[in-house]
């Protein structure tokens, strides 16, 4: 009986590497386009009232209401050294469902534009060339190339971490 | 088929076994059966007491159990026919005897007697190779540091297993001291001791089943002393509540030890002084004398045993705890606690997930009622109907708010057995009163409120009540009353301790805050305003210090711990009548009442709680001391004033004190003025934590959603004071 729990263990569809059959949201910011895997997504919303917080760095926009839950909002472009930008009609909040320490925590990360879900299978990502991206430098786990458009993977997790939102020292 | 780890099973089919030999023992041409049943129990206490090591002996070990069944079975088949036939059973019995290590002989007349105790579920190591007789001293003879006294928690139990224990056996252990006092009360109430009797035999059962050996050998001993007072072998004497008192405490940290170890996987705990304590139990047993008890009573419980020995009139003294109003006090308790109407146990993030959308649905038809477009309809129906929506929503916010919430009872319970035990150590008679047990409070609030109600209560025994003498001489009655109160005022709840003793010394607390310099010589303070002193830090009126209280952490705390929950706490007192400490405790943890406030674009709420007041200052009011401290004059006192604006970083419309307005608040005894652009509102709030990345941010408390959807950030008043660098 062990031995075909084990070989049922190899056989197994491993989920780690499927995430719903490759499928990510890709969003621009400035004029590079991202992916993240859409399992990590629980939501697009369009810019609505936010709550800044006091004593945070600019990059951390605030909090804003979803459905009675605080959610943390940060500006993708401000994090990363770009200009800040008017928010209009384009632009996003994708809201995202992270591993906290206790349990998932939502986050919420303002971009420039959502574009699309496409599939991008594994065979299609090649490691990123050096200054892939002027964001998010070292969270970049892979860049795909389709049809002419490419895709910055983004590992959204690590590129949140730094932001673990401990005020920045305050007085 | 049984599995030699089946435990459940192996305990069922021990109980088993012992009713046979029950049945058996009575006649006495079956006394094979009782041998065998009781050799077959032997092998599976083995079994469950984990004393076989190797898996082939453990299924060898079931199989003789499976034979001596077996063999059982043949011979009721052919007695009918043959009254002598013991087909292969004395073969069975011989090699089960050599697996036990124990003597066990076909003589029918042999110590059949064992099974006697029918009712007890498990047996343990300790009793296994003894018999249950109660009067039986000598056998426990062994010296502290014997392996028994440690405390062991066998990794492999299951873990939900023992925490159920432990959650079942701390709910026994409350109750078991609940109904001790009201016994030590009415010693020959047979009710009491049974409701004392039978949660300890539960506790023992499943402790032994456990392998808890400390816990299940003291649990035995006490069960045995309470089985002899309960068919009245023994009068309930204070020296037997005492003992009795002794052993729940230490049974009470063995289990929280139980609860430790299990957090972390089990293994080997500290030892515990079980033995002395059972040697207690035996002299009761034996009928010794209250002073002989008093001799030998060693420090196994710091306050147990030393109030035995302090005490000069034991009986006079301490049993005058609710003494003489037994139905004002204990009747009620006890009355109310068995209610009937079915409960279920439900997870309390269930419950609180619960709240929390019904919190959000007031919120959300607050929003809806109140939105403009809503507003400019003048439709009768969609109006009545919304009426409608609102009467619903608040009966189902009532109605949810209600299934957490717990009769304060049982935390005023808690402090009689406070009260006995200082009354016995000081020698003071002291009855304790308490009124409104059945007002409700929030279930998280209740272990909030213990230890400031404890240290109240202790410093009304060792501040404010006198000697006896004393209060003889000033013509009180010697006994001394401390009242316990609740009641339910607006969304509050205001619990009341008050005692008739010797009041607060005015004259010593003033000399006290001015030597502590929290006044100055010229203040003049309003009798309260002095009073309410003695909650700042650091500060204690009583000349000795004591063990009970005395070392001045006592006030300060309780007004911390009273304040983290949105509470306030006064006092009041008149010499030589007592004094009245008065906790203002919010109904609910999970709403509260909020400022809402504006500063620049931005909105922040106050808990209204810490809101004193609001002014508009004029340039009058502002004066600055050493050209920086900015201050504010209010009522003819300087405090401190914290530009909100500033400490939170936000750019806010008001420039200058004159220009905004200024909140008074208080928080930890101190308070200050915070300068804002304007109040807008007072608003009913649901609290909401800004989720785990977002701890620590500054001066911030939480987040709430506000009447438009947005979120308002509750302003934290202590972080404040102390990122403006004020208070303490």
């Amino acid at each position: 009986m062990e031995a075909a729990l084990e070989s049922n263990r190899q056989t197994g569809p491993d989920l780690s590497c499927c995430e719903w059959e490759h499928k990510f949201l890709t969003f621009a910011v400035e004029d590079e386009e991202y992916a993240v895997p859409v399992t990590k997504v629980r939501e697009i919303i369009g810019v609505s009232q936010i709550t800044s917080l006091p004593n945070m760095p600019m990059h951390i926009k605030g909090v804003l209401n979803l459905r009675g839950s605080v959610v943390p909002i940060v500006d993708l472009r401000l994090k990363h050294g770009l200009e800040g930008r008017e928010y209009s009609d384009r632009t996003c909040i994708v809201v995202l469902e992270l591993e906290g320490i206790a349990s998932s925590c939502l986050m919420g990360v303002v971009v420039d534009s959502v574009n699309e879900v496409v599939r991008i299978p594994p065979e299609t990502v090649d490691p990123p060339p050096p200054m892939a991206s002027h964001l998010l430098g070292n969270c970049i786990p892979g860049v795909s190339t389709q049809e002419g458009r490419v895709f910055i993977l983004v590992d959204i997790e690590k590129a949140l971490e730094d932001d673990a939102f401990y005020a920045d020292g305050g007085l | 088929m049984l599995e030699p780890d089946d435990l459940q099973g192996l305990v069922a089919l021990m109980d088993t076994a012992k009713e046979v030999a029950g049945i058996a023992e009575s006649d006495a041409e079956l006394a094979v059966f009782v041998q065998v049943a009781e050799a077959i129990e032997a092998v599976l206490t083995m079994l469950v007491l984990f004393q076989i090591d190797s898996e082939e002996d453990k299924q060898a070990a079931l199989k003789l159990v499976g034979e001596g069944l077996t063999g059982l079975q043949d011979v009721l088949q052919n007695r009918p026919s043959d009254p002598t036939y013991i087909g292969d059973v004395a073969d069975v019995l011989a090699r089960i005897s050599a697996l036990t290590g124990t003597e066990i002989s076909l003589d029918p007349t042999s110590d059949g007697a064992d099974g006697a105790d029918g009712a007890d579920a498990v047996a343990t190591a300790h009793d296994a190779d003894d018999t249950d007789d109660d009067a039986d001293t000598d056998d426990d003879g062994i010296a502290v540091d014997d392996p028994e006294a440690y405390l062991v928690l066998d990794p492999s139990l299951e873990q939900s297993l023992v925490d159920e224990f432990v959650t079942e056996a701390l709910e026994h252990l409350d109750s078991i001291e609940e109904n001790l006092l009201a016994l030590e009360d009415n010693p020959d109430d047979l009710e009491s001791i049974n409701s004392i009797f039978r949660p300890f035999h539960t506790i023992k059962g499943v402790s032994g089943f456990l392998q808890l050996v400390p816990i299940n050998r003291l649990s035995h001993q006490t069960e045995n002393l309470l089985d002899e007072a309960r068919s009245g072998k023994l009068t309930v004497s204070p020296a037997l509540v005492d003992v009795v008192l002794s052993s729940v405490d230490l049974i009470n940290q063995m289990v929280q030890t139980v609860r430790d170890l299990n957090a972390s996987g089990g293994g080997k705990g500290p030892a515990f002084p079980v033995e002395p304590l059972i040697e207690r139990i035996q002299q009761v047993l034996a009928g010794a004398t209250d002073a002989a008890d008093v001799a030998v009573a060693p420090a196994v419980d710091d306050s147990v045993g030393a109030e035995a020995i302090e005490t000069p009139l034991p009986d006079a003294a301490a049993a005058t705890v609710a003494a003489d109003t037994p139905e004002a006090a204990a009747a009620p308790a006890r009355a109310k606690s068995p209610s009937k109407s079915p409960t279920i146990k439900i997870d309390t993030d269930k419950l609180d997930n619960l709240l929390n959308m019904v919190g959000e649905l007031v919120v959300a038809q607050l929003q809806v009622r109140q939105d403009p477009i809503m507003q400019k309809v003048a439709d009768q129906r969609l109006q009545r109907n919304l009426a409608q929506l609102s009467r619903i929503t608040n009966e189902l916010q009532k109605t949810a708010m209600s299934t957490r919430m717990v009769p304060i009872q049982a935390s005023f319970q808690k402090m009689v057995r406070v009260v006995r035990d200082l009354s016995k150590k000081s020698g003071k008679s002291i009855e304790l009163k308490m009124v409104g047990g059945e007002t409700e409070i929030d279930r998280n609030l209740v272990e909030e409120i213990y230890e400031p109600l404890m240290h109240m209560v202790r410093n009304s025994v060792d501040h404010g009540i006198e000697e006896p003498e004393e209060r003889a001489a000033s013509g009180k009655d010697p006994l001394a009353r401390i009242t316990l109160g609740a009641q339910h005022k607006g969304d509050a709840i205001i619990i009341t301790i008050s005692d008739d003793g010797r009041g607060l010394n005015g004259d010593k607390i003033r000399a006290k805050a001015i030597e502590r310099g929290l006044i100055s010589e010229t203040d003049q303070l309003e009798p309260k305003e002095l009073y309410n002193l003695i909650f700042q830090p650091g500060f204690s009126t009583a000349d000795q210090v004591t063990d009970v209280s005395g070392r001045g952490v006592g006030m300060d705390v309780v007004m911390k711990t009273i304040e983290k929950v949105r509470g306030k706490v006064e006092l009041d007192s008149t010499p030589g009548q007592g004094s009245t400490v008065t906790i203002r405790v919010p109904l609910t943890l999970a709403i509260i009442d909020g400022m809402v406030v504006k500063l620049g674009k931005e909105r922040y709420i106050i808990p209204t709680l810490s809101i004193m007041e609001s002014f508009k200052p004029t340039a009058e009011h502002y004066t600055t001391v050493n050209q920086q401290g900015e201050t504010l004059k209010v009522r003819g006192k300087l405090l401190p004033l914290v530009r909100l604006g500033r400490v939170l970083g936000i750019d806010t419309a008001a420039d200058e004190p004159w220009e905004g307005l200024a909140v008074v608040v208080e928080s930890e005894g101190q308070r200050c003025c915070l300068m804002v652009d304007t109040l807008l509102g007072k608003q009913e709030i649901v609290i909401k934590s800004l989720g785990e990345r977002m701890q620590g941010v500054d001066g911030v408390a939480g987040g709430a959603i506000l009447g438009d959807g947005s979120i308002g950030l509750i302003l934290d008043v202590a972080k404040l004071y102390r990122m403006a660098g004020i208070g303490n």
